[in-house]
């Protein structure tokens, strides 16, 4: 016996990830399941348009189509259509056939090159909402794009509802954004004017704060009043 | 029993490829086995092949060349035992390296010298992935047998001239073909090359 001792495993541990071929490749997989309610060759037209829609915001993103867009819509035998976008000068390519149903079931798929995977989940979602269809998803995507109250200006009008200094941002399924919750309420001016100083003498918020002003002198006033009496 | 894996990035045409050669392996008479993979947790690749009349074993969520490595041994031991076909076609997602999924089928008791990788290059968008995925198309390519382009009916005039060019001096040791699996160009040709 040497005395000595062997400490094989004295050097450190250093954990390695060993990149998947995903992201070797800088890809993400995304895919939506649900059902659609009143299926036909006008149903299938609008999905094919989903796919196109998703294609497009890929190109856009990325700057090309690396990648593919696919559905299968299905009964629950399982026969149905199957829907493949890899290029949008070649637009979908539709295989199988399938007759009005009642209710099918959708599986919409995307792998792409070079996107941000929530906004990709997020763009498939809005170009499913898009196509007008009667359909209900599996998973529940939550998305506040359309959360608040659209309005519209007249000709010159200025809007000033997007002058956040703030990025736009999105949340995973089940996560509040609570960028919004501020308890004052958006309005806008017909003049168009803005403020420099932070505050707003339109004449309805004038008045708001003069009847915010005597309720907090009232407050005041009926309290020294019952310091009084108690004094008293 | 041989095995073919389907190397090629995404949209390449390998489901089309995959539909012609089981048909192909059916006429034939022999007993071909189908194992599809994608990344997303939807498969659609299953379905489509459902509603061409084909029967597949779907491995979604994930890659069999790493994330589904173990799920991939265990589908190729069971159909080994269940099925026992003359013939298994794999088509790994676009995003797998084709010589990793190799390894595993070695060692899922299938000798190696019966599995052969099939590249598949997109003509059509040949030129945007090799400018912004050169390295990777290359680790796809790197172990294949032979190499289709795939979609040989898009191609643009002169645009066949140059892949072949490329890929001829990217691995002049490969036997390289161009074909459409969707028109069959040249598919009898890949017919006569496989065994």
């Amino acid at each position: 016996m040497s005395g000595e001792h062997h400490h094989d495993h004295d050097h450190e541990h250093e954990h390695h990830h060993e990149a998947t071929s995903i992201e070797e490749a800088g890809g993400c997989a995304v895919g939506l399941t649900g059902t659609i309610t009143g299926f036909n060759a006008d149903a299938e037209a609008r999905f094919a348009k989903a796919l196109m829609q998703v294609g497009q915001w890929v190109t856009k993103e990325s700057g090309c189509l690396l990648g593919h867009i696919k559905a299968a819509i299905v009964t629950d035998k399982g026969n149905g259509v199957t829907l493949n976008l890899t290029d949008l000068d070649n637009g979908v390519e539709h295989h199988g056939t399938l007759d009005p149903q009642e209710k099918v079931h959708f599986d919409f798929m995307c792998a792409v090159l070079d996107v941000d995977e929530h906004e990709l989940k997020h763009q498939m979602y809005h170009a499913i909402d898009d196509t007008g269809l009667d359909y209900e998803l599996e998973e529940h995507v939550e998305c506040h794009c359309h959360d608040h109250d659209h309005h519209h200006h007249h000709d010159g009008e200025e809007c000033h509802c997007h002058d956040h200094d703030h990025e736009h941002h999105h949340h995973h399924d089940g996560e509040e954004c609570h960028c919004h919750d501020h308890d004052h309420e958006h309005h806008h001016h017909d003049d168009g004017h803005h403020h420099g100083d932070g505050e707003c003498h339109c004449p309805e918020c004038e008045a708001k704060k003069t009847r915010k002003e005597s309720a907090e002198k009232k407050e005041k006033k009926s309290f020294l009043d019952r310091l009084r009496r108690k004094k008293e | 029993m041989y095995v073919y894996i389907l190397g090629g990035f995404l949209g390449s045409g390998k489901t089309t490829l995959l539909m012609k050669l089981a048909s192909m392996y059916t006429k034939r008479g022999l007993k071909t086995a189908l194992v599809v993979n994608e990344s997303g947790s939807i498969g659609v690749d299953g379905a489509t092949l459902k509603a061409e009349g084909y029967d597949a074993v779907e491995l979604p969520d994930g890659c069999i060349c790493c994330s589904l490595s173990s799920t991939l041994q265990s589908a190729l031991k069971n159909i080994k035992s269940d099925i026992d076909p003359d013939i298994i076609i794999i088509e790994p997602t676009g995003l797998a390296l084709p010589h990793k999924v190799k390894e595993l089928v070695h060692v899922s008791m299938i000798e190696e010298e019966d599995t052969y990788i099939i590249g598949v290059a997109d003509i059509q968008r040949f030129e945007d992935l090799i400018k912004k995925k050169e390295q990777f198309f290359k680790m796809q390519m790197s172990k294949a047998d032979f190499i289709l382009i795939n979609k040989m009916d898009l191609a643009k005039p002169g645009q066949l001239e140059e892949v072949s060019g490329w890929l001829k001096k990217e691995y002049p040791d490969k036997p390289i073909m161009p074909i459409s699996a969707k028109t069959d160009e040249n598919i009898d040709k890949l017919y006569e090359m496989m065994r």
